[in-house]
């Protein structure tokens, strides 16, 4: 953190100032390039490195933007600077399209998805000739924006190298623009929900995060970065032609952000500086073979100290040296080795993939952390103080006096022939705490996910406040006030305590990304409102001191904890509780136990799912028991805990000797 | 014959089983009961290398297999009929059977041998002989139990590790679940029983462990548990 | 007019096997691991290629069980190179980006050692069409076809009959229960590849004779074999076929009735179509999310 600014600060003079010190063409013009990949993969990482989806179509959308710009000058005449926010919004349009052909799909059907419409994309820019002039491509001549020659010194120079020398910094301040605008994205809740959708899909649905909705946002933004950075490209390069966009620049991209680590603004920058330094030094062997043999020379030293350190992991680390040891080999025979450059690409991933999972700015990090731990943070520093009065905000709920809160009639769940839940009704009264429980298999589990819409019911309704909420999608149930914890835990493991919270805090946000980027008084004024009350929450839940820590660090009865409060975050009127005592120890257990009496004492309803019968019988003011799907007793825990079909149920038919 | 000791195992950072040791003596019926999420599933997963246990050992008829991949351990004569049946279903009924018996169809064995086990199977599970031609995915919940601890047998196994064969039965369906693990038991055969019903469980069993939130809590005669108190405060907490 | 029309759906159905037996490769890795060669295009690829070298020295059928035994051994590599650790280590990214360098590394290799221009690949069988109805088909159009056909059911066969391929299904019906029966679940996904690939190398050599080969043959061949696989199901044997075979013809159509150029684009849209509208495909079965 400390390092952070003085880096920065001194980034940005080198790259202003680069072209009068190093003043040859051909360098000025390879940074520049540099500057535009950067773009793309600091795009790309937004998909890639925060939604955690792999990415082939990004070759495509650069291709859309230089093409907006290409076409625009080649068919009506428009200049570079005018076309840059057509490029922008045309890519960005594409990459909407892209995500909703994608919606309901991840991983490797979604990499699919982006290489086919990346395929597609140039089948299309090579065969629409009357728009893009097919195969030969097209010409266009980078402006001159001011003649500044006639200054003098070092401002003399050719018409060519000035236009260059322009060029340049148009391309840089858009990576400087750039570099702002992706930071403030992700640092804000936009960035928070990318992440939350990653991490766990369905958290992030009830938490009234809508995936799909973020996803195409993703894709957009990261879309739009990339028509910007294509736009730039035909002008860097005055000439595109459509196999310059083809499914390797994809994987040259993939390359960049996760060779340079996913995940930060160094990274992506640092990726694009090496794919696109590489075919240049692979043009020249002899540097080539050099920098092969001091790979290997670092590898084998640094292997050799962790293997007299750590004896244990000798067959592991000697695998990635022999590697290094054999590149090098291999770098001594060949001639020539320009043709090799996707082997050596490939290679790379491979290396990246096994290795280097964090790149080698995650590795850098890593480096320094474990020397001086204060130096580095993965996240921003959160460091609010919270308190009991912040943490509540939930309006009452409104129903007449008498009437239940929820009231589930006649519902039916079928799973092919099975019937999950048959005709079952509940009637859950707004401030009691209604235990629902029963053996394996008995139907809770899959209430809660009719409940919270992660199944639409086969038949029978729900009403929640008097109306109906059974078909509705998790996201809008969730506004309504239905908040739950899971059974499995499903936290955000990359985020923070904090940040897991302010992911149910979503709604409470009103400003647009715009204002976020602009840093808008009422946005900068919504994160730091967000900030207090979620350190209050946390506050509530015992974990304000763990605020920074990453949740999948967290011992597993604090996830249990910071679950709860994440839910709270939604203000809601109605909690969902699945099994929240499971895996807890006996003081983690009353721990628990006091939360829960808290929450209801802010008036927040509960139905607890829950197979410690001491929790139960202790917390709840009605009990449900469920047995094959149909509800089988209902009453105060006492009458419940006495009823001989219920200990029939939990301890096995006809048997009398233990439920005497 | 198995023989557990200070097991420790679980998912990632949540750790389901504290030191629990479990003995299972040649030619014995043993019970391992308790509530839902005690860690009953998480033991025998432990045991047949579905799971890597953190610490502790697993002996089998000697041997240390603790660590090991379940294919290993399944060589070495350990069959485990899992929670959930867990059947081939696209394959039928009779190939389910042949799959029980994998580790020895690889060897010299004569084939003779596996199909004549096959036969025995089908006698002691009728039912099973009449489907034989089914996928195992189209037979009912009770079918689909007898065919996994069936499949287990076909191992010829020297322990058998059987979880939960009663979950999602109806009542019906259970006592003819327990009524095979009796008979199983006249044949002596070593088993480990893992079950939610309790006292079915300690009804047909020699010795009874019961698992609370990762620790055996209770151990004894099976006879002894079927009249103790803490068995049921166990299941449906103590009374208020 | 109908004429063309059956001429152009007959050479279909030969491209559409092609495709299927490729998709069909897609399925072994997928059924037991849950996993794809994104570089199954390239296995193709270095099958044919790998043909054409050795059959100058042996001829077309002596040639086939060398390409088949590389295919295998092609496959295991990718296995253990770019699948495996991914799988212990459940990265999903992983694997995909492993096999995706593995597949530019060996289409680099093979430009490099094969070139990169397109190799006229000899037939083994008359290159004078038969006319059968008007409609003339090439020989070797037959021999696809009964040669994918032939590969698709001696897999399925040996995974019916024999115990080996009994222990592929159970591993792909469940891989835990599968290890429960002291079956190696690890060895059976190496194998799974390569068959995979196998697969592939073979339908390598059955379509260079008509379309000739080279180094650039695998990308789209094995993109659109995926929008068979998923048209077809990611689990449906004949699935693959009829989506097979309605690209091969689909294409033909679109490259006669507008322009060659646009041949690959219904297999993509296809897919695209597909995929967002129902993801498991036209033959699959959707299954249920668990939390």
């Amino acid at each position: 953190m400390r390092l952070k600014l003085p880096l920065a600060v001194l980034g940005i003079v080198a790259l202003l100032l680069f072209p009068f010190v190093i003043t040859s063409p051909y360098y000025v013009h390879l940074v520049a390039t540099i500057a535009i990949f950067a773009i793309v993969a600091l795009g790309l990482d937004i998909v890639f490195g925060y939604t955690g989806e792999v990415s082939l179509g990004h070759s495509a959308l650069f291709g859309i933007g230089a093409y907006t710009s290409g076409v625009l000058a080649f068919q009506l005449g428009i200049g570079f600077l005018p076309s840059i926010p057509f490029a922008i919004v045309v890519a960005a349009a594409f990459g909407a399209v892209l995500a909703l052909l994608a919606l309901r799909v991840t991983g490797p059907y979604l990499a699919m998805v982006t290489l086919a419409f990346g395929t597609i994309i140039q089948i299309l820019i090579n065969e629409m000739t009357f728009l893009t002039n097919g195969p030969l491509g097209i010409s266009v001549r980078a402006p001159v924006y001011y003649d500044w020659r006639e200054w003098g010194g070092v401002f003399d120079m050719s018409l060519a190298k000035m236009r260059n020398v322009q060029n340049y910094y148009v391309d840089a301040v858009a990576l400087l623009i750039t570099l702002v605008v992706v930071t403030r994205i992700v640092a804000s809740r936009w960035g928070r929900a990318f992440e939350a959708l990653r991490d766990s899909p369905i958290a992030s649905d009830c938490m009234g995060v809508s995936v799909y909705k973020h996803k195409v946002l993703a894709f957009v933004v990261s879309a739009g970065l990339a028509g910007l950075a294509g736009s730039l490209f035909a002008y860097s390069e005055q000439y595109i032609a459509p196999n310059n966009f083809s499914f390797d620049l994809s994987i040259t991209f993939l390359l960049a952000v996760t060779m340079g680590g996913r995940k930060s603004r160094t990274g992506p920058i640092v990726g694009a500086a090496i794919v696109v330094f590489l075919p240049n030094l692979l043009a020249d062997i002899v540097l080539f073979r050099e920098l092969a043999g001091v790979i290997a020379a670092v590898a084998v030293v640094a292997g050799g100290i962790k293997m007299v350190r750590d004896p244990e992991s000798r067959a592991r680390t000697a695998i990635p040296v022999a590697l290094c040891v054999a590149f090098f080999v291999f770098a001594l025979t060949l001639e020539k080795i320009t043709d090799f450059k996707l082997t050596v690409f490939g290679a790379m991933i491979l290396f990246v993939v096994y290795y280097l999972p964090d790149g080698i700015f995650g590795f850098l990090r890593q480096g320094v952390a474990s020397v001086r731990p204060g130096w580095v943070r993965m996240h921003a520093m959160i460091e609010v103080k919270g308190d009991e009065a912040s943490a509540w905000a939930a309006t009452p709920p409104r129903v007449e006096s008498g009437r239940p809160l929820l009231e589930v009639r006649r519902l039916l769940m079928q799973f092919g022939g099975l019937k999950a839940l048959d005709n079952v009704d509940i009637a859950v009264m707004p401030g009691t705490i209604h235990g629902l429980i029963g053996p394996n298999g008995s139907g809770k589990s899959t209430t809660m996910n009719v409940l919270t819409g992660i199944y639409a019911p086969t038949g029978g309704e729900v009403l929640f406040e008097g109306t109906p909420i059974s078909g509705l999608a998790p996201a809008a149930i969730a506004a309504k006030g239905v908040a739950r914890t899971f059974q499995n835990v499903q936290l955000f493991a990359e985020l923070t305590l904090i940040e897991n919270v302010m992911v149910g805090l979503h709604h409470t946000y009103a400003g647009s990304m715009a204002e976020v980027v602009l840093a808008t008084p009422r946005s900068v004024r919504e994160e730091a409102r967000a900030r207090v009350r979620a350190a209050s929450l946390l506050r509530f839940v015992g974990l304000e001191a763990l605020a920074n820590e990453e949740a999948r660090n967290l011992p597993y009865g604090k996830q249990r904890l910071l679950e709860i409060a994440r839910a709270l975050a939604l203000d809601p009127k109605l909690l969902l509780l699945d099994e929240p005592a499971a895996g807890l120890t006996a003081p983690d257990i009353v721990e628990l136990n006091l939360i829960i009496r808290k929450i209801r004492d802010h008036g927040v309803t509960m139905i607890l799912i829950e197979h410690h019968m001491d929790v139960v019988m202790g917390l709840c003011d009605t009990v449900t028991v469920l047995d094959f799907g149909q509800k089988i007793a209902e009453g105060n825990p006492a009458q419940v805990q006495a009823d001989p079909r219920v200990v029939a149920a939990y301890l096995g038919g006809s048997h009398e000797t233990v439920a005497a | 014959m198995l023989k557990i000791e200070k097991l420790v195992a679980g998912y990632g950072k949540v750790r389901v089983l504290q030191e629990v040791s479990i003995t299972v003596p040649k030619g014995q019926l043993v019970t391992l009961i308790g509530s839902n999420g005690a860690g009953k599933t998480t033991t025998l997963r432990a045991i047949s290398g579905m799971l890597k246990p953190e610490s502790g050992t697993v002996m089998l008829a000697g041997a240390d297999i603790t660590g090991m991949p379940s294919h290993e351990i399944a060589k070495r004569g350990l069959a485990h009929s899992p929670e959930g049946r867990r059947v081939f279903s696209t394959l039928s009924v009779a190939d389910n059977l042949e799959l029980g018996a994998f580790t020895r169809a690889i060897g010299a064995r004569p084939r003779g041998e596996i199909r004549q086990d096959r036969e025995r199977m089908y006698e002691m599970f009728p039912r099973l002989a009449e489907r034989r031609a089914q996928f195992a995915g189209t037979l009912s919940g009770g079918e689909q139990q007898m065919l996994a601890m069936a499949r287990a047998l076909m191992l010829n196994p020297e322990v058998l590790l059987l979880d939960e064969p009663s979950m999602g039965l109806a009542p019906l369906l259970v006592e003819e679940v327990f009524a095979t693990i009796a008979r199983l038991k006249e044949r002596r055969v070593t088993m480990l029983l893992v079950e939610q019903f309790a006292a079915a469980a300690l009804d047909v069993a020699d010795y009874g462990y019961v698992l609370e939130n990762g620790r055996v809590t209770v151990s004894g005669e099976a006879a002894k548990l079927r009249g103790d108190p803490a068995v049921r405060a166990a299941y449906l907490g103590a009374a208020h | 007019m109908l004429q063309i029309l059956a001429q152009l759906i007959v050479s279909g159905i030969s491209v559409g096997m092609i495709y299927a037996v490729i998709a069909f490769g897609y399925q072994l890795t997928f059924a037991t691991s849950k996993t794809l060669n994104f570089g199954q295009g390239e296995a193709l690829m270095l099958g044919s290629l790998v043909g054409w070298t050795v059959v100058a020295y042996t001829g077309y059928w002596l040639m086939l069980p060398v390409v088949l035994a590389f295919g295998l051994v092609q496959g295991a590599v990718v296995e253990r190179l770019g699948v495996r650790q991914a799988i212990k280590t459940k990265s999903e990214s992983g694997w995909i980006m492993a096999t995706i360098a593995l597949g530019i590394i060996f289409r680099n290799l093979a430009e490099n050692i094969w070139g990169r221009d397109a190799l006229k690949f000899p037939s083994p069988l008359p290159e004078t069409p038969i006319a059968l109805g008007g409609v003339r088909v090439l020989p070797m159009e037959i021999a696809i076809v009964v040669g994918a056909i032939a590969m698709m059911a001696a897999v399925e066969l040996f995974n019916r009959r024999s115990i080996y391929g009994k222990a592929v299904v159970a591993t792909a019906n469940d891989r835990d229960a599968a290890g429960l029966m002291g079956i190696n679940t690890g060895r059976v996904i190496t194998f799974s590849y390569a068959l995979s690939s196998l697969a592939a190398a073979f339908a390598g050599v059955l379509i260079a004779p008509v379309t000739s080969t080279g180094a650039a043959m695998g990308g789209a061949l094995g993109l659109k074999a995926f929008a068979v696989a998923i048209i077809g199901g990611l689990s449906s044997g004949v699935g693959v076929v009829v989506g097979g075979v309605i690209l091969g013809i689909t294409e033909n159509l679109t490259g006669y009735y507008i322009s060659t150029g646009y041949k690959d684009v219904p297999g993509l849209v296809l897919l695209l179509l597909v995929l967002s509208f129902r993801p498991a495909g036209l033959f699959g079965r959707a299954t249920i999310k668990k939390v």
